[in-house]
């Protein structure tokens, strides 16, 4: 016979697992950590060691994103890093941080380029990438398009962040294991992720956009 | 934490487990609709307020910033001799914005759009005031059962943990953080409950109350979410005190000396053990001796993927202060990527009435955490641990062991995990395999 404390914990278990599946996928979870994307974690290493005039510092982390740079150079045409070591060895925190955030942005299209390459197919890629860019913009260049806002009286930011909204919606769903799944819009991600890129571009009239559309493969 | 002993429900402890595990539902429902309110009724991302006079603008017009560093304006783009030809972007409106929804014209610029604002960008995450985690872990011994030390029975509800973790931000510097443990058939435990006060940024912190006892690593991943195999070490459960709560004072922080990537420290004064078996921690507010239990761990990463440290912890356990339990420990922690590997060593001296005797244990384990993102798998990763333990030499009791255990994780969807383990007993003289199945379920 099943004890009464044991039926009591198969309801509470089963409560659980409900609130699981019905949650609204938070962030944050009890868990491994998630670890801190090389971008957000360098550029910020960046500026803390620049205002710290630590520039051997600065040097050691722009270069662990290397291949980060490479990435968008054969992706967009755009080589940042050259210039970006030039601003180091100028001691130029500015400057430095200027390129940094053209990286972010070409990040941010990276991002957006294989979502729509590859059509949104797979559910939880699209969404990861996607979950990126949007917590690339909003820690790292939220805050200046801000400002741009407040000094041209537009609402950038606003049409950013909705447009990162829609964007989640367009990825569809893959329900709970097949069940009430939702068809990706593809089309739609990709006219919100152009808007995204192109209301980036007025904040930051400085940025080196890439090529428009991304370059063949090298060898 | 520790695996008890099953014992018979006082009617009025089950009243009052009853009351807890309902008035925790009942919170935590309140928690997730207040959180479902709060994340609806705006966007918590980049909703920091302009700050006027942050910006400290050089005195130059926009046509020096075009000069600088070869940046220049998109519709301008300078390019290298020999550098491809590439199509001019331009600034195109969207659809929506055609449509008038967002439409804006394009304004004019000024010499403060070509200036990146430093101060603009969010160099620490936004805490939450309130935050609710937890998990239910469901394991089943497909073959074999684990250590009779370390669980009493195979029964699978009695395998069934529920932790519910709490963690306010009660001031810019005060926090507080609880965890309930449910585990064997509705065994309510207090695993924490302490307030962490930050004296100096992460340099300086004070933490009072019940928590996990600084010493080693492996109480940092003991937790059916961070274990990366179903089972804990043998040295952290045969050995107290490898991972066990207790009440006290903890000074803590994180120091960033040069030429190195941080340096920890962890000093803690507690009530300490009243026994220096497994059973031996006390209950809750209760101290067995006016002895105090001191120790901690200091740790020093030369790099931001490697970390060495060293554990000590000594005082006296009976009541009338004669026995002591001395402890010294070294751990080693290197991640890099998904690949993982840390390693334990505790030794110790423990003086006992019928003549003192050593104890000593230490396991090394390694894993790769490899990232699919595929539809139904999250991500797999694979395990190897050896631990060895001997927590008496002074007897031939046969509780020297030494295991070998191999594991496989993945995840399906988001917040569950699913792990597999098959342990290998190595010991010459009883023991046998074990083959483990545990779900989890994390929020």
């Amino acid at each position: 016979m099943t004890h009464p404390l044991q039926r009591r914990l198969r309801i509470l278990t089963l409560i659980s697992l409900l609130f699981l599946v019905s949650s609204p996928s938070p962030l944050w979870a009890y868990g491994y950590e998630q670890n801190e994307d090389p971008i957000l974690k360098v550029f910020k290493a960046v500026i803390y060691y620049g205002k710290a005039s630590d520039w051997g510092r600065v040097q050691k982390e722009v270069d662990s994103v290397a291949d980060r740079f490479e990435d968008v150079r054969k992706l967009f045409g755009t080589d940042l890093k050259p210039k970006v070591d030039e601003s180091i060895r100028d001691k130029d925190l500015q400057g430095v941080a200027k390129l940094m955030a053209n990286m972010v942005f070409l990040a941010i299209r990276e991002k957006h380029y294989w979502n729509n390459q590859e059509r949104l197919a797979v559910y939880i890629r699209s969404k990861v990438r996607l979950r990126l860019a949007e917590e690339y913009y909003a820690t790292l260049l939220a805050g200046n398009v801000t400002e741009y806002d407040r000094r041209h009286g537009t609402n950038l930011h606003g049409r950013i962040t909705k447009c990162f909204h829609d964007a989640h919606f367009s990825l569809g769903s893959v329900g709970f294991f097949g069940a009430g799944s939702v068809e990706p819009s593809p089309e739609e991600f990709k006219h919100l992720a152009k808007d995204i890129e192109t209301a980036l571009l007025e904040a930051f009239p400085y940025f080196d956009p890439g090529s428009q559309e991304a370059l063949p493969p090298q060898g | 934490m520790t695996q008890a002993h099953k014992r018979p429900c006082h009617p009025r402890v089950n009243l009052l487990m009853n009351g807890l595990i309902y008035g925790l539902i009942v919170f935590y429902i309140l928690i997730r609709a207040v959180l479902a309110v709060g994340q609806e009724g705006g966007t918590p991302q980049a909703d920091r307020p302009p700050e006027p006079g942050v910006v400290a603008l050089p005195d130059v017009k926009p046509e020096d910033f075009l000069q600088m560093k070869g940046l220049v304006r998109p519709v301008v783009v300078v390019r290298e001799a020999g550098a491809p030809n590439l199509p001019q972007p331009a600034l195109e409106r969207s659809e929506g914005a055609e449509k008038g929804n967002l439409a804006e014209k394009p304004p004019d610029t000024q010499p403060q759009d070509y200036y990146f604002d430093v101060e603009a960008v969010k160099m620490k995450k936004a805490k939450k005031w309130l935050e609710f985690h937890g998990f239910v872990s469901m394991t089943d011994p497909l073959h074999g059962r684990d250590d009779p030390t370390q669980r009493k029975n195979v029964n699978f509800i009695d395998q069934t943990w529920i932790t519910f973790w709490l963690g306010a931000h009660i001031y810019k510097t005060l926090s507080f953080t609880g965890e309930v443990d449910i585990e064997n058939s509705f065994e309510v435990e207090a695993d924490k409950g302490h307030f962490d006060w930050n004296v100096w940024g992460d340099r300086v912190s004070l933490r009072a109350g019940k928590f996990v006892y600084p010493f080693g690593i492996e109480r940092l991943a003991y937790s059916a979410p961070f274990n990366k195999l179903v089972d804990r070490p043998s040295p952290s459960v045969r050995i107290i005190p490898g991972t066990y709560s207790d009440v006290g004072l903890q000074l803590y922080g994180t120091l960033r000396p040069p030429h190195v990537h941080s340096l920890k420290y962890e000093l803690a004064v507690t009530n300490g053990l009243d026994n220096f078996n497994k059973e031996g921690k006390q209950e809750d507010l209760q101290d067995n001796n006016s002895n105090k239990q001191l120790g901690g761990r200091l740790a020093l990463a030369p790099l931001s993927w490697i970390e060495i440290g060293g554990s000590y912890l000594t005082g006296k356990y009976d009541r009338h202060n004669r026995h002591g339990l001395y402890l010294a420990g070294a751990d080693l922690r290197l991640q890099r990527g998904g690949l993982e590997l840390r390693g334990e060593y505790v030794t110790g001296r423990v003086e006992a009435v019928g003549g003192d005797f050593s104890r000593h244990g230490y396991y090394l384990q390694t894993s790769y955490h490899h990232p699919l993102e595929w539809n139904y798998l999250h991500y797999i990763e694979g395990v190897i641990r050896y631990d060895s333990v001997n927590p008496r030499d002074d007897k031939l009791d046969g509780l020297h062991a030494d295991r070998l255990a191999f594991g496989l994780n993945f995840s399906p969807r988001q917040h569950i995990d699913i792990k597999l383990e098959y342990e290998k007993n190595l010991q010459s003289r009883g023991g046998e395999d074990n083959v483990f199945i545990q779900a989890i379920f994390r929020w």
